[in-house]
């Protein structure tokens, strides 16, 4: 009787382990499916939640705030429309603040791609807060990415000569923004700020701040955040956005709930459903091997 | 190179446009055919001796002390302002080279109607619709000029180039599903560091801790703290690690090809 009680006993653990054990085997498809859904219902819904914001993005916007007005800051463009979730936020925030506390900025693109998007975002934001192209704010337009260190070496020597002319094709010299412009060397610029999916910040440090110790800024999609984190730690860098939630966090310090907030929801539903998806798999796989050394 | 020469400032966009592209053609044919006027068991030596002495302007130019009172050396302004130029000017025909070898290759692909050609027409009719409605936006500022190409900007470039990146979401959720298996001791710290970055980098993580102080001891186990010191402190240490191996594989790949050691594919072919 003790022995036919204890055979169901198992075979009841056994029909829950076995059961369990599915949940390692899950059919990719459900996955993209629920995926989909998780993103997509805190976007059409707007699922708010609170942001607080860390003290590397605080860095970030503390420099911009320190910066005196008659500098100019210029923002680097190196990303195109694969990271535009991602870098067209981060790209908008610093837009909005330079421009709502009357800053002069340059945006330079070494991404054909990103030159016009970051154009079209400045254009859109410059319009919204009543200011002028070419007297506000400027657009150098796109240079190679090969000639990426050449151009920054140039632009601590002389930004005139080097930028030559705006993505209008005008000399950058006829711009009332461009006059006592002179150089990096000079002290003209008083923050760079660099927008990016890959990894050309070591550029910017090795060649602008290695030299004449320009502040910078790193806004780095959230999968290359890592590599921000040393010369954030050596000081060579004054503060990082890291990816959609560096930006939804500057939106927070502007007092803004623009995209980045909106999609903060999004990001962290989708991150809650891989953590669950994980655990239910590393259930299955404990299910399976605790059957296997029953059995 | 000549464009400045020829095209008056103030003349329209296509008309520098197309001095740039006379330019372009001029040049290039003109450093192909010197090219193929030097006999062809000499050409890897001028490809290498021209190597060598446009990696040396910056070796010398970097090591020359400079003039305290300008912060210059004799080579500085030759480096930072004519290389310049030049690097500018090269890195434009590799992208008409790339322009040129693209074309070729689909336009083969069409040619023979080779598997796949449809794709190759569908390059070229992206290829020359954009290139046009830019030369045309060029051309003036008429409205449907620029319409036409942020349409296609925005509808033929930005929107598929993010839909194509967006789709990695899918497979980073299926890849870490069936990664992070709890199989050893290491696997599982891992996975822990992975809950806890993943926790702290987005809003709902940081709200599981937000009832803890923001000051003082308890704060270090809020979800964004934990995250940043993952961040910053181990994952760090293995960065500079990794960093520095990198960095000394450059060092020897940029020695190789200055000094043109590399051997391999490209390197050992005639010219």
């Amino acid at each position: 009787m003790e022995t036919e009680n204890r055979s169901r006993e198992l075979t009841t653990t056994d029909r829950i382990l076995r059961a369990f054990e599915r949940l390692q085997h899950i059919d990719r498809r459900v996955m993209y499916a629920l995926l989909a859904v998780v993103v997509a219902v805190p976007l059409i819904w707007n699922f708010k939640q609170p942001v607080v914001v860390t003290w590397p993005v605080q860095g970030a916007y503390d420099t911009i705030e320190k910066m005196p007005a008659d500098k100019l800051a210029i923002i680097d463009i190196v990303w195109d429309s694969g990271t535009v979730a991602e870098s067209r936020p981060q790209t908008e925030a610093l837009i909005r603040h330079l421009m709502l506390r009357n800053k002069k900025f340059a945006i330079v693109a070494f991404m054909p791609q990103g030159n016009k998007l970051a154009y079209d975002s400045a254009k859109r934001i410059g319009s919204e807060l009543g200011k002028e192209y070419g007297k506000d704010w400027i657009h150098w337009g796109y240079r190679p990415g090969g000639a990426m260190i050449q151009f920054m070496m140039g632009l601590g020597r002389d930004i005139p000569g080097t930028v030559k002319s705006d993505i209008e094709g005008k000399p950058v010299t006829s711009y009332p923004i461009m006059k006592g412009i002179k150089s990096i060397k000079n002290g003209d610029v008083g923050v760079i700020a660099e927008v990016t999916p890959s990894g050309t910040l070591d550029y910017w440090i090795a060649y602008v701040y290695g030299s004449y110790r320009t502040p910078l800024i790193y806004c780095p999609t959230a999968v290359m955040a890592p590599e921000g984190y040393n010369p954030l730690d050596a000081g060579q860098i004054k503060g990082m956005l890291t990816g959609m939630k560096g930006a939804a966090e500057y939106e927070s310090l502007l007092g803004r709930q623009d995209f980045a907030t909106r999609a903060a929801g999004a990001l962290s539903t989708s991150h809650l459903l891989i953590i669950v998806l994980i655990i239910a798999g590393n259930i299955g796989y404990i299910s399976s091997r605790r059957r296997r050394s029953e059995s | 190179m000549f464009t400045h020469w020829i095209v008056k400032p103030g003349a329209p966009q296509y008309i520098w446009a197309l001095a740039v592209l006379g330019d372009f053609l001029i040049m290039g044919g003109a450093l192909f055919f010197l090219l193929r006027m030097v006999p062809s068991r000499f050409r890897k030596t001028l490809v290498a001796a021209v190597t060598f002495l446009a990696g040396l302007i910056y070796s010398v130019e970097f090591f020359v002390p400079p003039d305290p009172a300008t912060g210059e050396n004799f080579l500085t302004s030759f480096a930072q302002k004519t290389v310049t130029d030049v690097v500018l000017v090269l890195s434009t025909f590799a992208l008409g080279l790339g322009i040129y070898s693209l074309l070729r290759f689909h336009g083969r692909n069409l040619a023979r109607r080779r598997a796949g050609w449809h794709n190759s027409l569908a390059l070229y009719f992206a290829f020359f619709a954009m290139l046009l409605s830019g030369f045309w936006t060029m051309m003036g500022k008429s409205p449907a000029a620029s319409n036409t190409y942020d349409m296609l900007f925005r509808g033929l470039v930005a929107a598929p180039g993010a839909t194509m990146f967006s789709i990695i979401a899918f497979y980073i959720v299926s890849a870490a599903y069936r990664a992070f298996r709890i199989r050893s001791g290491e696997a599982t710290l891992m996975l822990a560091a992975a809950f806890v970055v993943m926790l702290g980098s987005v809003p709902i993580g940081e709200y599981l801790t937000s009832g803890l102080p923001t000051t003082g001891f308890l704060s270090n186990f809020r979800m964004e703290n934990v995250n940043l010191w993952i961040l910053k402190e181990p994952n760090m240490a293995a960065w500079r690690g990794i960093s520095f191996g990198v960095e000394i594989g450059a060092l020897a790949m940029a020695l190789r090809t200055w000094l043109s050691l590399e051997r391999g594919s490209f390197f050992e072919r005639e010219l």
